[in-house]
């Protein structure tokens, strides 16, 4: 008989669609991959807490979000010099299409990209993009039509975002 | 045409998704688990430890292999991973973030890591932390007893390896040339990114150079290198000259345009050469009269080198070290091996862990052929990452709890971090 491990099942089951997600967000991969496994350390070391949520995966997702928001203010003030020390983006596709996609979200403000992001990128539904970012339906739909309206602009009117995206 | 859902595939991406077996990811928790514990019962325990701390030799920043790995965890990151400071094979400090205690724990080796000294050198200052600003925190470990820490806007130093703490006012003497045995400050280790070291990337800042004197004391150079509106790094040499590399122009957008400013009467006076348009660079100097500059732009790496203090300078891009930058966008490291050789390394298997394992070029002289020689791979599993400054490189096995350090690109010595 074999022991259940929900938490390497979840692990096995979520951790590439999480990266993705959080890819989607941050449009860097090696970034994605250190937030989401962070994510799942504090899982780790707090597994009693983390077996009794009824959502684990929508718990990781918050966490993973945090961690990057958490980076992203720290990095804030050396912006400029990371962009030119540091490595660009790991980004998961060369195709010019997907670079030129992911240099646009980039642009976008934070609240925006992570809202296109979730929803369409990684094709969260609203309600669930809204627990992630910890704001209402509302405020997801508004930065939503804002977001699409910047992307637009940045990648021209061809740009076309409404074939995905879930209600 | 461009139809968003188009370009981003999530089942095409999520292909190139590494995932790390959960075993790694457990004994990460646990290590961390372990931390905790040992910080929150550990501050008056690591207060009686330094009183059994020996003296640590006083090296400073260039006369050795002066490295450092910065984990994957940030030692700000909130976790209490260590950030290791090599400085020579005998000196290593390692440096975490003492996280319910608002402060820094430092473990400082004197025979390579070979030993650790019982319980932590501790910076706490203040019981509760709550409030604190966590981007206004870092650590900058000048040498194996000279560190510098800052804690809400204030900085603290100690030069006597964490024994006696004072802080250091906005007072800052300005000097002709930096004093002997002073070292340059360039920024603290709050993120996985090198400081930087002066111009704080805008044009309202002004240029300048930072040093912490012996006994701990902020100075300042009169002198910044002339038309650099940034500098990305100050490296010192065994005999005192001063290397950087900076913007010649703000706002800055790729490719920079970059200079390479030097002196070598400590910052009394400085020479600059303007380089090719780059979108990353390094100099990797030897002395005040040998120095390499390597330079990358659209996938092709270009090493100029000079042996006269740069009067002239030798040019070198037979496209060798092209597939380190090639398609990747992963960092890639360069430092000087303990003959003088220069050796680049990449790219960072720790920023693309889909890519080959990283590889290791030798220049191999300047000779009728000059260039480097046929690649290594290095040596043992792979690490989560590995940054190298100064001098040598650092490989970080987050598994073994350890890093590998080379400082001639040949052999590797395991330095195997404390416990707790």
């Amino acid at each position: 008989v074999t022991q259940a491990d929900p938490l390497g099942e979840l692990y096995a089951a979520s951790y590439r669609r999480l990266v993705v997600q959080m890819y989607a967000l941050t449009g860097d991969l090696s970034e994605a991959q250190e937030v989401v496994q962070e994510a799942f350390v504090r899982a780790l070391a707090a597994a009693g807490r983390f077996a009794e949520l009824d959502n684990p995966e929508a718990w990781l997702r918050h966490v993973a979000i945090n961690v990057t928001r958490s980076r992203y203010r720290r990095r804030k003030t050396h912006e400029l010099l990371l962009r030119r020390i540091g490595p660009p983006p790991v980004v998961a596709d060369n195709s010019a299409d997907h670079v030129a996609l992911m240099a646009a979200m980039r642009r976008l403000p934070a609240g925006q990209r992570a809202a296109l992001a979730l929803h369409y990128l990684a094709d969260l539904p609203l309600n669930e993009v809204a627990q992630a970012l910890g704001v209402s339906v509302g405020t997801v739909k508004s930065r939503l039509a804002r977001g699409r309206a910047a992307l637009g602009a940045l990648l021209g009117p061809s740009a076309d975002l409404t074939s995905t995206g879930r209600r | 045409m461009m139809p968003v859902p188009d370009a981003f595939r999530a089942d095409d991406i999520a292909d190139s998704v590494y995932q790390p077996p959960l075993t790694v990811l457990r004994e990460r928790a646990r290590r961390r688990t372990r931390k905790i514990r040992v910080v929150r019962s550990g501050v008056g325990a690591g207060l009686i430890a330094l009183v059994a701390l020996s003296t640590p030799t006083l090296v400073r920043a260039g006369l050795g292999p002066t490295a450092r790995v910065e984990t994957l965890d940030t030692i700000l990151g909130g976790t209490g991973s260590p950030a290791v400071t090599v400085f020579d094979s005998e000196n290593v400090v390692v440096t975490s973030s003492s996280r319910q205690g608002c402060g820094f724990s430092f473990r400082p080796s004197t025979d390579g890591g070979r030993t650790w000294p019982r319980g932590s050198a501790v910076f706490e200052p203040a019981d509760d932390c709550s409030t604190m600003d966590p981007s206004d925190y870092g650590v900058d470990v000048l040498t194996p007893s000279l560190w510098m820490v800052l804690v809400e806007g204030q900085r603290s130093v100690t030069s006597d390896a964490g024994r006696t703490w004072h802080r250091v006012t906005d007072q800052v003497s300005t000097v002709d040339e930096l004093p002997l045995g002073a070292v340059v400050h360039c920024g603290y280790s709050t993120v996985r990114i090198a400081p930087l070291c002066g111009g704080g990337g805008r044009t309202a800042d002004p240029l300048r150079i930072i040093a912490v004197d012996l006994a701990g004391h902020l100075v300042q150079l009169r002198n910044a290198p002339p038309r650099l509106r940034t500098m990305w790094w100050v490296t010192e040499t065994p005999d005192g000259a001063l290397w950087t590399i900076g913007d010649l122009t703000q706002p800055v957008e790729p490719p920079y345009q970059l200079a390479v400013a030097w002196s070598t009467d400590r910052g009394r006076s400085w020479r600059t050469w303007e380089l090719p348009p780059a979108t990353t660079a390094a100099v990797v100097p030897r002395d005040g009269r040998e120095a390499y500059v390597v330079t990358a732009h659209a996938g092709h790496v270009r090493v100029d080198r000079t042996v006269d203090s740069g009067r002239r300078w030798a040019r070198h891009d037979n496209g060798e070290l092209d597939s380190i930058v090639r398609d990747t966008g992963a960092a890639w490291y360069a430092f000087l091996a303990a003959d003088g050789r220069l050796v680049v390394v990449g790219p960072d298997p720790g920023a693309a862990p889909r890519f080959p394992p990283p590889r290791l070029f030798a220049w191999h002289g300047l000779g009728s052929a000059p260039g480097f020689g046929a690649p290594a791979e290095l040596p043992g599993p792979r690490g989560d990452t590995a940054i190298a400054a100064g001098g040598g490189l650092l490989w970080y096995m987050p598994t073994e709890d350890a890093v590998r350090v080379t400082t001639d690109g040949r052999s590797w010595r395991q330095i195997t971090l404390p416990e707790g």
